[in-house]
C-alpha cells in the first residue's frame, strides 16, 4: 500500500524525542519564567488586577503555558517595542529579556509539529442540521410563509437550537468549550422525533424507500433490517458499528414478540440512533492503541467531509474508508477535488465566510431585507468562488471579480453593471430578494477584493459616520491575523476637547492614542482603519477624504489605493499566513495549538513561494500531520 | 416538583422563542365541571376594502352581512359585529393596533392581560402564533402580542412544531413515555459501546452525555406516577410538513381548536400575516403581493380590487373555518365555541389611506361573555383600547385601566350604547335632457363577483344600478363615496323596470 505521509516519519521521531524534554522545560518555567513574570508583570496582570484579561497567575505550569502561545507572542512583542512594562515601572535587564527570549524561542518557535490529542467533538448546530439533512435526504424545515421582505429561519434545527458560540478557533465548529446541556439535549430529542415522524410520513415515503427499497403496504423485516443497518453506518459515520446494529436487531426481534408493529419498532430504533453519541459527536477513536498514530480511515473520512461539506461522509467516502484505501495521497487529492466540485461544499464555504469575516454583524442592520441580503451574500459568494474556482490566495484582497445584484449596482461603474442580466420586478411586487450574478470589475478601479465590499464597509458604521476603529480592528484581525484581545477594563475616558476647540475627525481619534494603555493597540488599529476613510458610512467611494494612515508595520500610505497596494506587495506573507491559519483551524474544528505552528508556517511559506491557490492550500492542510494523525493517550 | 413550566419564564431565560419539548400539556380537568373560558385573537393584515367590508343600513338585530362577511352567514347568530371602531383619521402599520388599540404598546396587550388571569392553571399560559417571518425594517409589523414591559412576544409559525410541543412530548402520556424509555435504553447501549473505546480524556464528555439521559429517565419516572391525560392525544393527527399558506393556516387553526379543547392553553393569538404582509396568494391565483394590492386606490384596477378581495375573502373563510371547527367539539351542554371568544380584527380600516376609523372587529362565541347575533354600530367612533378594556371586564378581569387608559365601551353584551342613526337626505332621480341627476346613498353591491356594481335606493324609483366604465370609476375614485350620501350627474337609461347609470360626470358628497 502506498502510504501517504512518508515524509512525516522523521517528524514523528522528533516528536517523541520532544516529550522527553518536557521535564526539563517544566523546571525552567518554574525556576526562571515564573519569577520573571512575578517581578515585572503580575502586579497588573494577575492576582488582584487582571488588566487586559491577561492573567499570568493562571498559568501555573509548563503544560498550561504551552496552550498560551499567542500570549507569549505578544509578551515578546511588547517587550521588544518597549510598550511593556510601562515606562514608569521597573524594566527587565537585557540579560533577563534574553533569557525570556531563549525560553520563548525554544518552546514556541523551534517547536516540532505534533498532532493533537484524540478527542470527541460535539457537532455544531450547523453540522447537526447538515448531517440530519444528509441522513434523511430532506431538510427539516420550519414552516413559515415566505415573503421577500421578512426574515425567516427555514431550518427547524437552526431555529430551535441555540447558536454555537465561536470556539477558541473563532469558528462555531470548535465546540470544545460548548458541552452538551439540558437545553441542547431537549432540542435533540424534539428534532429527532420530528425527523423520524416525517421520514415515516406519506410525504417522504421515497426517502424512506431510499433505505428500504420499494415499500408495498407494510414494511418487511428484511426492509427494516436494511434500513437500520444503513442508517446506523451513515449516522455513525463508520462501517465499524456492528455491535450497535446487532443490538438493534435483537431489540427489533423482542419488539415483534411483544406485538409491536415493525413500523413502530423501526421508528424507535432510528430515534435512538439519532440520539446516540456516535451521531452527535465526531472523532471516534480506539484507545486500545496508544500514542501518535495515523487516524483511522473512517475518522479521516469524517474529517474530510466535515471540513469540506460540513456533513457526514457520503457513500463513496465510506466505501473508500471501508476498503482502507482512502488514505493515499492520490486518493485524497482526487477526493478533495470531487468534494469541492460538488455543490455540497457551498454549505461549508458559506459557514467559513460568515464566521471568518463576522458577516452576521450585517444582519443587525435596520435596512430592508433585500438590501441586507445583497450585502450579506456578496462576500459569501466571493469566498465560495475563491475556493471552488481555485483562485490564488491573495485574490481575497485583490480581485477583479465580485458578485452583485440590482441592490448593489450603485457601488459599481455603470459599464460594469450594464453587462449583468436585467433584474426587474414583476407587477405587484414591491419588494424582491434578488439573486447575485458574477460581475467582472473592469471600470471601477476603487473596488475589488473583500475590503471594498459595501457590506463589509458599512457593517461597523453608525448613522452617517464611519468607525475607523472597528474597521481597522476588522482588517487587523480578520485579514492580517493580529489578535489583540479584549480592551482593558480600566479604559480612561478620551480627553474632552476644550471649550471652543474644534477637532477634526482624525484629531478626535488621535486623542484616543494619548494614553499609553490605549495607544498600545490603537496605534495599530486607528491608522489602519483610516485607510478605509475613502469609503463613507454607506460604503460609497469618496476621493475627498482624509484616508492617510500607516500599517502596524509602520508603512505609511496616502489613501486607500495606497493601503491596498501595500497589503498586496508587502504584507502578502502575513495575509497568506492568516488565510492558512483560518482554513486550518476551521478544517481541524479546534483552536490552534503550539505544535501546529510549524505546520502552518511551512504551509504558508510554500503557498507564498508557489503563489498557491485555495485548493492548493486545502490539499496541504488535509495532507498535513495534524489532519492525518492523532495522539491517543 | 412540578414540570409545568411557565412558557414565559423559559422565554425570559433564553430571550428567543424556543419550543419546550418536554412540556406536559395535559392539564388536569377542572373539578367543578364548569367549562373554562377562552380567547382567540385572529389578526388580519393590511386592513380592508371598505366598500366590500362595510354593512349598509344595519340595525342591531336586523342587518345584512357585507360581501366580505358572507362566509360568516352560517354563524350569523354567533357573531357580534362591531362597527365604528377607531377614532383616528390615520393608523399605521403597527401590530399593536389590534390587541393594544394603540399605535405603540403601553404595557401588555389584551390577550396577555387576560392570560395572566385565566391562563394560570393551564400548561401554557398563552400561545402566540403566526404565518410569517419578521419584518426587520419595522419589527412592530410582525407582532400583535406584547408583554407587560411592551416587549414583543416571540411567535411560532410551524404547525408541526406547535403540534409536537403540545401533543407529542415524550412525557405527555403513558404510550409516549414507554417508547421514550425504550429509546433511551438503546441510546445507553450505544453510549456504552463508545465508552469502551475512547480514552480517559473523553470520559467527562461522555459522562455529561449520560447525565442528560439519566435526567430524562428521572422525568419519565416522575411523570409515570401522575394522572393520565384527560384526552387521548395519540389519536390526534399530526399535521403534514410544509404546504402552502392555505394548508399551513388550516393546520394551525385545527391545532388551535385542539389546544383549546384539551385545555392546554386558554389564550391564543394568531396572525394570518404581518401587519404590512406581502404574502403572495398564488394558490388562489393572485401573484401580486398583498400589501401592494391593499393600496387599491393608487394601484387601482378592477382586476387588482378583485384580487385584493379574493385575499380579504380568504381571511374571512379562515375565520369561518375556525368557528366551524370549534362548533364540532362538544363541551358541557354546548360547544367549544360557546366557551371561546374568537376575536377577528385588523390594525386599520381603509387599507389605502391606512385609516384609523372603521377598523374591522368581529367577535364570535363566548356565551355569557359577549352577546352575539348583533351588529353594534356606535354613533361615534370608539377607541379600540376602550373596547378591549371592556372585553377584559366581560371576562371578569377587574382592571382599572388598560394601556394606561381608563375608558371602556358599552355594547359588548348590552344594547345600552349610543346607536348610530342614519342621516336621511331627500332622494331623487330626474332626467334633464341627456343628463341624469340623482341623489341618495351610494353603496357597493354585496355580490363579490360584481366588484364594479354600485347601487342607490331612490324613493319611488327603487334600486338604481350604477355600473360605470373603468376610466370613470378610477378617475372619480367611486369606492371612496360608498356608504355616503351623494349627488350624481351622469348618463343612464331605464331598462324594463330598472334604472341603470352607465357613466358619471359629476359626484359630490352632500351630508357634510
Amino acid at each position: 500500500m502506498k502510504t501517504l505521509f512518508k515524509t512525516l516519519s522523521t517528524v514523528l521521531t522528533i516528536t517523541f524525542a520532544f516529550t522527553a524534554f518536557a521535564e526539563e522545560h517544566n523546571t525552567q518555567y518554574d525556576k526562571e519564567i515564573k519569577p520573571f513574570l512575578k517581578k515585572y508583570c503580575i502586579d497588573c496582570h494577575g492576582g488582584e488586577k487582571v488588566k487586559g484579561h491577561v492573567n499570568f497567575k493562571a498559568i501555573g505550569n509548563m503544560s498550561q503555558a504551552y496552550k498560551k502561545h499567542d500570549l507569549w507572542d505578544s509578551v515578546v512583542e511588547v517587550m521588544k517595542d518597549q510598550d511593556m512594562p510601562p515606562e514608569e515601572e521597573k524594566q527587565p535587564s537585557e540579560e533577563e529579556k534574553a533569557m525570556f527570549g531563549v525560553w520563548y524561542k525554544k518552546n514556541f518557535l523551534d517547536i516540532k509539529a505534533k498532532p493533537a490529542n484524540a478527542k470527541l467533538r460535539r457537532l455544531s448546530t450547523e453540522e447537526y442540521r447538515n448531517s440530519l439533512r444528509s441522513l434523511l435526504g430532506f431538510d427539516l424545515k420550519a414552516a413559515v410563509s415566505d415573503t421577500p421582505e421578512t426574515v425567516q429561519e427555514h431550518s427547524l434545527v437552526i431555529k430551535m437550537m441555540p447558536p454555537d458560540p465561536p470556539g477558541e478557533s473563532g469558528f462555531g465548529n470548535d465546540t470544545s468549550k460548548a458541552p452538551i446541556t439540558t437545553t441542547l439535549w431537549e432540542k435533540y430529542n424534539f428534532l429527532t422525533n420530528s425527523a423520524v415522524s416525517n421520514l415515516f410520513s406519506e410525504k417522504y415515503k421515497t426517502y424512506l424507500e431510499a433505505y428500504t427499497g420499494p415499500i408495498n403496504g407494510d414494511l418487511t423485516e428484511t426492509q427494516v433490517k436494511k434500513l437500520v443497518t444503513k442508517f446506523t453506518m451513515r449516522a455513525f459515520k463508520t462501517i465499524d458499528c456492528n455491535d450497535s446494529i446487532e443490538k438493534s436487531f435483537s431489540r427489533l426481534k423482542s419488539d415483534l414478540k411483544s406485538g409491536m408493529s415493525l413500523r413502530d419498532s423501526a421508528q424507535k430504533e432510528l430515534k435512538s440512533i439519532l440520539l446516540s453519541p456516535q451521531f452527535l459527536y465526531n472523532g471516534h477513536y480506539d484507545s486500545s492503541k496508544k500514542g501518535t498514530q495515523l487516524v483511522k480511515n473512517s475518522e479521516y473520512a469524517q474529517r474530510l467531509s466535515y471540513f469540506l461539506w460540513g456533513t457526514i461522509p457520503d457513500d463513496e467516502l465510506l466505501k473508500l474508508a471501508q476498503s482502507g484505501k482512502l488514505m493515499s495521497k492520490e486518493t485524497v487529492l482526487a477526493q478533495v477535488d470531487r468534494m469541492l466540485d460538488d455543490e455540497r461544499s457551498k454549505i461549508s464555504t458559506e459557514i467559513l465566510a460568515r464566521q471568518w469575516f463576522a458577516l452576521d454583524e450585517m444582519k443587525k442592520s435596520k435596512q430592508k431585507w433585500p438590501t441586507v441580503h445583497a450585502l450579506y451574500y456578496q462576500p459569501i459568494h466571493f469566498v465560495d468562488y475563491l475556493i471552488r474556482e481555485d483562485r490564488p490566495l491573495m485574490e481575497l484582497v485583490d480581485s477583479k471579480v465580485t458578485f452583485a445584484n440590482n441592490h448593489l449596482n450603485s457601488y459599481y461603474n455603470r459599464k460594469d453593471t450594464s453587462k449583468a442580466p436585467r433584474q426587474s420586478k414583476p407587477k405587484g411586487t414591491e419588494v424582491l430578494v434578488l439573486p447575485h450574478y458574477k460581475m467582472a470589475i473592469e471600470n471601477t478601479p476603487e473596488r475589488g477584493g473583500i475590503l471594498t465590499m459595501p457590506g463589509i464597509l458599512t457593517m461597523y458604521s453608525g448613522k452617517g459616520r464611519t468607525s475607523p476603529i472597528l474597521r481597522g480592528l476588522w482588517v487587523l484581525e480578520r485579514i492580517m491575523g493580529d489578535e489583540l484581545g479584549e480592551p482593558p477594563m480600566d479604559v480612561p475616558p478620551i480627553p474632552q476637547p476644550k471649550k471652543g476647540e474644534k477637532l477634526s475627525f482624525r484629531q478626535i481619534f488621535e486623542r484616543h492614542q494619548a494614553s499609553k494603555s490605549c495607544s498600545i493597540c490603537h496605534s495599530k488599529i486607528d491608522p489602519l482603519g483610516f485607510g478605509l476613510e475613502n469609503f463613507d458610512s454607506k460604503g460609497k467611494f469618496r476621493t475627498k477624504a482624509d484616508s492617510a494612515g500607516q500599517t502596524p508595520g509602520g508603512d505609511k500610505f496616502d489613501d486607500f489605493p495606497g493601503l491596498k497596494k501595500l497589503l498586496i506587495k508587502k504584507y502578502d506573507d502575513q495575509i497568506i499566513h492568516t488565510i492558512t491559519e483560518k482554513l486550518f483551524v476551521y478544517g481541524m474544528a479546534r483552536g490552534l495549538e503550539a505544535h501546529d505552528r510549524p505546520v502552518i508556517d511551512k504551509i504558508s511559506k510554500k503557498m507564498l513561494e508557489q503563489k498557491g491557490t485555495y485548493r492548493d492550500l486545502i490539499k496541504e492542510i488535509v495532507l498535513s500531520l495534524p489532519f492525518t494523525h492523532t495522539v491517543v493517550q | 416538583m412540578s414540570f409545568k413550566l411557565s412558557r414565559r419564564s423559559a422565554l425570559k431565560g433564553l430571550g428567543v422563542a424556543l419550543p419546550l419539548p418536554f412540556m406536559n400539556v395535559m392539564g388536569a380537568a377542572k373539578s367543578d365541571g364548569a367549562s373554562p373560558k377562552r380567547y382567540v385573537g385572529l389578526f388580519k393584515p393590511n386592513g380592508v376594502h371598505p366598500p366590500t367590508w362595510e354593512i349598509n343600513n344595519g340595525k342591531e338585530f336586523d342587518f345584512e352581512l357585507s360581501a366580505l362577511m358572507k362566509p360568516l352567514e352560517p354563524h350569523k347568530k354567533d357573531v357580534l359585529i362591531l362597527d365604528n371602531m377607531g377614532v383616528r383619521p390615520q393608523s399605521g402599520h403597527n401590530g399593536a393596533n389590534f390587541l393594544c388599540g394603540m399605535g405603540k404598546a403601553r404595557g401588555a396587550s389584551m390577550d396577555q392581560v387576560l392570560a395572566a388571569h385565566i391562563g394560570k392553571d393551564t400548561p401554557l399560559k398563552s400561545l402566540e402564533l403566526t404565518t410569517e417571518g419578521i419584518f426587520t425594517n419595522k419589527a412592530d409589523c410582525s407582532f400583535i402580542s406584547y408583554d407587560e414591559k411592551s416587549r414583543f412576544i416571540p411567535r411560532e409559525s410551524d404547525p408541526q412544531v406547535v403540534f409536537d410541543k403540545l401533543f407529542r412530548s415524550p412525557l405527555s402520556n403513558p404510550k409516549a413515555r414507554k417508547e421514550m424509555s425504550s429509546v433511551l435504553d438503546s441510546v445507553k447501549d450505544n453510549a456504552d459501546f463508545l465508552a469502551r473505546r475512547i480514552g480517559k480524556e473523553d470520559k467527562q464528555t461522555l459522562d455529561e452525555f449520560y447525565t442528560m439521559v439519566r435526567e430524562t429517565e428521572k422525568k419519565l419516572a416522575v411523570r409515570g406516577k401522575a394522572q393520565g391525560p384527560a384526552r387521548d392525544v395519540n389519536s390526534f393527527e399530526r399535521p403534514p410538513a410544509g404546504g402552502n399558506l392555505d394548508q399551513q393556516s388550516k393546520s394551525m387553526l385545527d391545532i388551535i381548536a385542539l389546544a383549546l379543547w384539551t385545555d392546554s392553553t386558554r389564550v391564543i393569538s394568531y396572525m394570518l400575516g404581518n401587519d404590512n404582509s406581502r404574502l403572495v396568494f398564488d394558490f388562489i391565483g393572485v401573484k401580486e403581493q398583498h400589501h401592494w394590492l391593499s393600496h387599491f386606490f393608487r394601484n387601482y384596477s378592477i382586476d387588482n380590487v378583485t384580487k385584493l378581495n379574493k385575499i380579504n375573502l380568504w381571511h374571512m373563510q379562515k375565520y369561518a373555518y375556525l368557528l366551524n371547527k370549534l362548533k364540532t367539539f362538544k363541551e358541557g351542554s354546548g360547544t367549544l365555541l360557546d366557551n371561546t371568544v374568537v376575536h377577528f380584527g385588523s390594525g386599520m380600516g381603509h387599507s389605502d389611506i391606512h385609516s384609523g376609523a372603521h377598523i374591522p372587529n368581529i367577535m364570535a362565541g363566548g356565551k355569557g361573555i359577549i352577546k352575539t347575533g348583533r351588529y353594534v354600530n356606535h354613533s361615534k367612533g370608539q377607541p379600540v383600547h376602550a373596547m378591549l378594556h371592556s372585553l377584559l371586564h366581560q371576562f371578569g378581569v377587574k382592571t382599572e385601566s388598560f394601556q394606561g387608559k381608563k375608558e371602556t365601551m358599552a355594547g359588548l353584551a348590552d344594547s345600552n350604547y349610543d346607536h348610530y342613526v342614519e342621516k336621511k337626505v331627500a332622494t331623487f332621480l330626474k332626467e334633464e335632457g341627456k343628463v341624469i341627476k340623482l341623489q341618495g346613498k351610494i353603496r357597493l353591491t354585496t355580490d363579490i363577483k360584481q366588484p364594479r356594481m354600485h347601487l342607490m335606493d331612490v324613493e319611488g324609483i327603487g334600486t338604481v344600478k350604477i355600473l360605470v366604465p373603468f376610466k370613470t370609476f378610477n378617475k372619480i375614485s367611486l369606492p371612496f363615496y360608498c356608504g355616503k350620501n351623494v349627488y350624481i350627474e351622469g348618463k343612464g337609461a331605464k331598462k324594463g323596470n330598472e334604472w341603470h347609470v352607465s357613466d358619471i360626470s359629476k359626484i359630490k358628497e352632500i351630508d357634510k
